[in-house]
């Protein structure tokens, strides 16, 4: 029994033992939002590519994110990021004409939009996954409880329900095969079945599920007597100087790197996304 | 109130009033007129329900399926009307406070609810987090929240699972872990809820004990319970509903002595000693005169052949050919797993290795094993729905799911009914035949326009193992298929199983219930870890209490009795199904009834 917050170890591998995980997650969860936030209005491409640097390297140091998790990150947004990217390198026409690929012009705006876009996706994505493997869901939501004044029985129902979102693909699965094996012309062996009729079926099994289970999740919050009135808190999470020092450092990194394109000329905004 | 004790009681009648505090601070329990009804319902789930608990007694709540038992702790706990969508009438004072009118978070303060299911009912990611919740609810002050939630898990046997993921426990560990946080908050009323339905045997015993503890304990409980040879002590009162009204409630021994030949009779779940008694046993289990009866009761039922053999000319309408419905070798089965969350990397993972299988048409496989042996992963191995190694040579399979509702395709009993001859090209009359001959063998008639997700669990069950077997399958795959059923339906499905293998299908049927598997099966298989751990003739494998040890599975007094009976033994087959017919025939010919209540 120690006072140690629920689910972190000071000494636990990995990145729920690190620095990051440390850091107080109301604090985390603000900075990173408006980390990401900063880079919504920048249309260039080297100022998203910079951050989204910066973000893998936290990621593998600060967060002792495994390399290959973050990677594996990588490559699932990669796929999120390719078909920004030819989206509007395809159907943006600004700049100089620097190919033709059968009927579409390629532009040399076109291209420094998609390559912000794209690099974009992956800073964003590399933020979401660095806070969600950095971050404890229990101390998550008491901290929100704490320090963002969020009341308990709203945090407490976002934690069962994420226990919930966990359990899904298993009955999802069981779902499938519990339908298939009721088709007599399924011949054994064969993939369960994809078509539009067999998912549909599926998902209003799923929902019934999730409803049955969130019905009896809420009977157990309740008769836990959740939201009954005054609570305690077993586990505080400090918050402390540091870490809103450590939040105020982050936010001074991403600005001095867009401050940096605008010192440096390569910056860009809105305006490059109305050509004219 | 049955005022004549003819047994002797543990308890005096009225420890009551005596030591407790007075007036509405009683700790106890009363029920007065309580009337539920659920939206839509043709008739109320509980009809003037009046009852009164002493502060610090147990009651234990017995019925037939639907009966209104899960109704009645739903409204204590004051969910019902509230959380959950029901007219309520009445009032209940659960320890002083009117539940019905404060809802859940009034009952939070002076009552704990322990539900069915293990896994919807936890919350939490982590043990500790699980307990801790309902201390910081009771705003116990954070200093003291470590060492009462130690103690708690501690009181629940699980002080072993605190530092554990939720995610990772079985379902007798997370039971444990829920009594421990309903536990936490000194409730001074505990509601349990079928506790140990959803365990397999020796997680049943261990949890039915702690439950049976608490209740002897000081604590008022009131415990809504099936598997009475489970739960101990009894508790020393018994309220029986049926269908949504008071039967009886009094002391338990009074109760069972004057109500347990109906109950029984009626196809309600009761102590082994009960049944014995309903049955014309002359004395409880263990006695030589008892020995004697049950070994006459196993000889009387042999001029039935005790197995119908596979090979008889003319058994089988299916494949007359004969033959093996089901030969497997060498079978793994593999699941996907992603050990790290959504990111890490996914494995394929035998769950299931080196199983041999060869299943005759005519016959039933048991399988047997503790929760997460992979007993249903080697069913949906067998189906051809997940992975395979090794060979599988089956016919055309049918799977009745643990969970009925994961398989349900229509919006209509009826629909569900025809999915499956309608798909296998039938013609539509054919069809109408086979959904009306399916309605009236399942017990579904009256119900075919009825949506399958509002019919009742037991309902359910009938719907899909109806639906499994409507197309005559070569082999028809049972996964838990009584599982929170009473003795009545639990009975009717050991009959439809034995007549589809009787019809020359190989039936496959995974089961916690050992008893079932005395009555219908023919081999028994026994999985651990993934691997058979034993295989042989039904009662060899049952009697072999060293394998079932080692397999973390335990008998009931009735098999255990048989089982230490020296050899030749008597058939276990015949002396289960010997028993159920010395039970009808009580019910035909008058029930040793000595009170003449309604029935």
């Amino acid at each position: 029994m120690s006072a140690r917050p629920a689910g972190t170890t000071a000494t636990a591998p990995g990145p729920r033992g690190s620095a990051l995980a440390r850091w107080n997650p109301t604090v985390k969860l603000g900075t990173l939002l408006l980390a990401g936030a900063a880079v919504m209005l920048v249309t260039d491409p080297v100022t998203p590519t910079v951050l989204w640097v910066a973000a893998v390297l936290a990621a593998l140091t600060l967060g002792r994110v495994p390399a290959g998790t973050v990677a594996r990150a990588q490559l699932a947004l990669a796929a999120f990021s390719v078909s920004v990217f030819s989206a509007n390198l395809l159907l943006r026409h600004d700049g100089d004409v620097l190919a033709v690929v059968g009927p579409v012009e390629v532009t040399s705006g076109a291209l420094a939009v998609a390559t912000s876009f794209a690099a974009r996706t992956l800073y964003l994505g590399t933020v979401s996954v660095l806070l969600l493997t950095t971050t404890d869901p229990v101390r998550l939501m008491v901290s929100l409880h704490q320090h963002a004044r969020l009341p308990a029985p709203t945090t407490y129902a976002v934690l069962a329900a994420h226990r919930m979102v966990e359990l899904l693909p298993a009955e999802w699965h069981a779902i499938r095969c519990a339908q298939a094996v009721r088709d007599p012309r399924r011949t054994p062996g064969s993939p369960l079945p994809r078509s539009p009729r067999a998912l549909g079926a599926a998902t209003f099994g799923l929902l019934v599920a999730a409803v049955r289970r969130a019905e009896r999740a809420t009977v157990a919050l309740e008769s836990r007597g959740l939201g009954a009135g005054p609570r305690t808190v077993a586990h505080p999470v400090p918050l402390r100087a540091g870490d809103v020092v450590a939040g105020a450092g982050a936010l001074v990194l991403v600005g001095a790197v867009v401050l940096a394109g605008w010192w440096g000329g390569w910056l860009a905004g809105p305006a490059a996304l109305t050509p004219g | 109130m049955t005022a004549h004790g003819t047994v002797g009681t543990a308890e005096p009648e009225e420890p009551a009033t005596a030591g407790v505090d007075a007036g509405h601070d009683d700790a106890g329990l009363d029920v007065t007129g309580l009337t539920v009804a659920y939206p839509r319902a043709a008739r109320p789930a509980l009809d003037d329900v009046s009852a009164r608990v002493p502060p610090g007694e147990a009651l234990l709540v017995v019925g037939l399926s639907g009966s209104g038992k899960s109704t009645l702790l739903g409204a204590l706990a004051g969910v019902l009307g509230h959380t959950l969508d029901a007219q309520v009438h009445g009032t209940a004072l659960v320890a002083g406070v009117d539940v019905t009118a404060g809802g859940p978070l009034d009952a939070a303060r002076v009552a704990a609810l322990v539900q069915q299911d293990p896994i919807a009912q936890t919350c939490l990611d982590t043990v500790r987090a699980e307990v801790e919740l309902v201390l910081e609810n009771h705003a116990v002050p954070a200093a003291r929240i470590p060492a009462a939630a130690a103690e708690a898990l501690a009181d629940a046997h699980a002080a072993g699972l605190a530092d554990r993921r939720t995610a990772e426990l079985s379902g007798g560990e997370l039971q444990r872990v829920a009594l421990a946080a309903a536990l936490a908050g000194r409730p001074r009323v505990l509601l349990a809820d079928e506790p140990t339905a959803m365990l397999d045997p020796r997680a049943a015993r261990e949890v039915g004990a702690l439950v049976g503890h608490v209740a002897a304990g000081g604590t008022t409980t009131v415990v809504v319970e099936h598997r009475l040879d489970t739960l101990a002590p009894l508790p020393a009162r018994t309220l029986v509903l049926s269908d949504g009204r008071v039967l009886a409630c009094g002391p338990t021994p009074d109760v069972l002595a004057e109500h347990g030949a109906r109950l029984a009779a009626g196809g309600c779940w009761v102590p082994t000693r009960t049944l014995l008694a309903t049955a014309g046993a002359p004395g409880p289990l263990g006695t030589p005169a008892t020995d004697d009866w049950l070994r006459d009761l196993a000889d009387r039922r042999g001029t039935q052949p005790e197995t119908p053999d596979p090979y008889r000319p003319g058994a089988r309408r299916r494949r007359p050919d004969g033959g093996f419905a089901l030969h497997a070798r060498g079978l793994r089965v593999r699941r996907t797993r992603r050990a790290g969350g959504p990111w890490s990397r996914a494995r394929r993972v035998d769950v299931v290795h080196g199983v041999d299988l060869s299943l005759p048409r005519g016959r039933v496989l048991g399988v047997v094993g503790a929760n997460g042996s992979g007993k249903s992963t080697l069913l949906r191995g067998l189906a051809g729905l997940e992975p395979t190694g090794g060979s599988v040579r089956a016919g055309r399979t049918a799977l009745a799911v643990q969970h009925p509702e994961q398989g349900f395709l229509c919006r209509t009993v009826a629909d569900e009914l025809a999915y499956g001859p309608r798909r296998a090209g039938l013609a539509d009359t054919d069809v109408e035949a086979a959904v009306a001959a399916a309605l009236r063998r399942f017990g579904l008639d009256g119900l075919a326009d009825r949506s399958p997700y509002r019919l009742s669990g037991g309902q359910q069950r009938r719907l899909s193992l109806a639906a499994a077997v409507g197309g005559d399958p070569d082999v028809v795959l049972a996964d838990e298929p009584t599982f929170g059923l009473d003795r009545a339906g639990t009975l009717d499905t050991a009959a439809i199983l034995r007549a589809e293998a009787d019809d020359g299908a190989g039936v496959v049927v995974v089961s916690h219930d050992l008893e079932l598997l005395g009555r219908v099966a023919d081999h028994v298989l026994v999985l651990h870890d993934g691997r058979p751990l034993g295989t042989g003739p039904a009662e060899d494998v049952l009697a072999d209490g060293e394998l079932l040890d080692a397999a973390g599975l335990e008998r009931g007094p009735l098999l255990e009795r048989w089982a230490g009976w020296p050899r030749p033994r008597p058939s276990l087959r015949r002396l289960l199904t010997g028993l159920d017919a010395a039970v009808a025939a009580a019910a035909r010919s008058g029930l040793p009834d000595r009170t003449g209540a309604p029935a």
